[in-house]
């Protein structure tokens, strides 16, 4: 299948077939790229149809009236939102467990992803324009929300223990793009202030699910600045 | 018995509730903190409540909960926050008489109805509230369209099927307070929302809906005093 997206005005896909898990994602898409290092941690065979997420195809609507990815479709079911696709595909299919069992543990996940989503996913992008109004307040909130996952990150390897587990694969996207906001901006993240969370991104760039799908960051930075002058490039990166 | 005055910036830390106590910190008119209070009330859970002063936030409560957002609960030295994982993590620690779907596909469902209203509904609610009057006829529809997609999810008596489940207690605190939409012309039609509100009667029915709900007057005299800029925790609590 090919990797190329499917735009407004695009003719629908076939439907997947009996029994074949699809995907319908965005190769630059940070939450994606959440579901993309859930299956592949857990060793799932699926399909991938890739769409531009800015001009949108419009059978997508039909299919997830949000038209966001990542999406799944599995023999007539639907799932979208890439936490809950995580979740559903986690307690779905075989493979390791990337959800813990234990109520806290579980609720921990859930409380540090209201802190990401509070206070560095919104700042992230905004960061990176060095024109960006208020921007010295939006890094200091930035660092407050990084310094509460440095506090996190204890004796083991990764948030989810010996082996990354939901948190690890919700977050790592946006520090897979971190040196994008260096090349845009200059800023960076000091390892003298976040140790741990240093520690943690080089055990992360390690894993082969994570390798499998790593874009470096002139690519990251290609679809970046396609969007920001109006074409957006879902394709950037591809051969021919 | 502690007051359900709201405690603001300058109280005393209150002491930790006793061994095995749980408590929720939460703010009597907050529509998030009501979806915890609508499980607790569902699961027939005892727990002790301390109200919170959202505007003026004693230091203290930013201690605990780094959000300062209501809910949070907090038992014996546990605090969690964020109303869904609340309610996620009260099943998990009080598992008979579970709320949250135990099939995968029907949680996930539930969640994206929860996507839908968040992308949907939600925003305009808020808007038409605090927007200009000659906005309200645009958010007005925007708000109702949205509200089709909810309409659509409802195919069962309740949400979540025969009985009233995780997602009939996680929208039901905005249905309460749609009456102060009514001044403003946004009402929900029996015609365009046979689903919705036939739900919302059978809802007012139950005993946990019961227990945590407040009339409409004193939802619009809470709205009325958010809106003025000074929002008024206490109403309808004796002096």
């Amino acid at each position: 299948m090919s990797e190329k997206a499917f735009k407004t005005g695009s003719a629908a896909p076939d439907p997947p077939a009996p029994g074949v898990l699809r995907l319908i994602s965005m190769r630059f898409c940070p939450y994606a790229h959440r579901t993309i290092l859930a299956l592949t941690a857990k060793g799932i065979e699926y399909e991938t149809v890739n769409v531009c997420t800015v001009n949108k195809p419009e059978w997508f609507f039909s299919i997830n009236p949000l038209a966001k990815v990542p999406t799944l479709q599995h023999d007539g079911k639907v799932v979208y939102e890439s936490l809950v696709c995580n979740e559903y595909v986690d307690r779905v299919f075989p493979g390791r467990k990337l959800l813990p069992e234990e109520p806290l543990e579980k609720a921990r996940i859930g409380m540090l992803q209201a802190i990401w989503d509070a206070k560095i996913s919104p700042n992230f992008y905004k960061i990176a324009d060095k024109d960006q109004e208020g921007r010295e307040d939006i890094i200091k909130v930035f660092k407050e929300g990084m310094s509460y996952l440095e506090k996190e990150v204890t004796s083991k390897t990764f948030f989810g223990g010996e082996e990354p587990g939901f948190l690890d694969y919700s977050l790592w996207p946006w520090f897979e793009r971190l040196p994008v906001l260096e090349v845009a901006s200059g800023f960076k993240l000091e390892e003298a202030e976040f140790p741990k969370l240093f520690a943690w991104q080089a055990a992360m760039r390690d894993r082969p699910e994570v390798k499998m799908h790593a874009k470096d960051t002139p690519t990251h930075l290609q679809y970046l600045m396609s969007r920001k002058q109006g074409n957006p490039d879902p394709d950037a990166g591809l051969q021919a | 018995m502690p007051s359900e005055r709201a405690m603001k910036t300058g109280s005393a830390c209150p002491p930790p509730p006793g061994p095995g106590k749980l408590r929720l910190y939460s703010m009597r008119f907050c529509p998030y903190a009501q979806r915890t209070r609508l499980f607790l009330a569902a699961k027939g859970i005892q727990f002790e409540t301390i109200n919170v002063n959202l505007k003026d936030k004693p230091d203290w409560f930013l201690e605990k909960a780094p959000l300062g957002k209501v809910p949070v609960l907090e038992k014996d030295g546990k605090i969690v926050y964020e109303s869904l994982v609340c309610n996620e993590y009260l099943d998990g620690i009080y598992p008979d008489k579970c709320v949250t779907p135990s099939d995968p596909l029907e949680k996930a469902r539930q969640s994206m109805v929860l996507a839908l209203w968040d992308a949907k509904v939600i925003g305009f609610y808020y808007k038409l509230m605090t927007g200009k009057e000659d906005e309200r006829p645009a958010l007005g529809k925007q708000f109702l369209d949205g509200l089709q997609f909810i309409e659509k999810a409802l195919t069962q008596p309740f949400f979540s099927g025969n009985k009233a489940g995780a997602l009939d207690y996680n929208l039901w605190p905005w249905f309460e307070r749609l009456c102060m939409l009514k001044p403003i012309g946004v009402e929900l039609s029996v015609d365009k929302f046979p689903q919705l509100t036939a739900w919302m009667e059978r809802m007012l029915q139950l005993p946990e809906v019961k227990t945590c709900y407040f009339s409409p007057e004193a939802h619009a005299q809470f709205g009325k005093s958010w809106m003025a800029g000074s929002p008024d925790y206490d109403i309808g609590l004796e002096e």
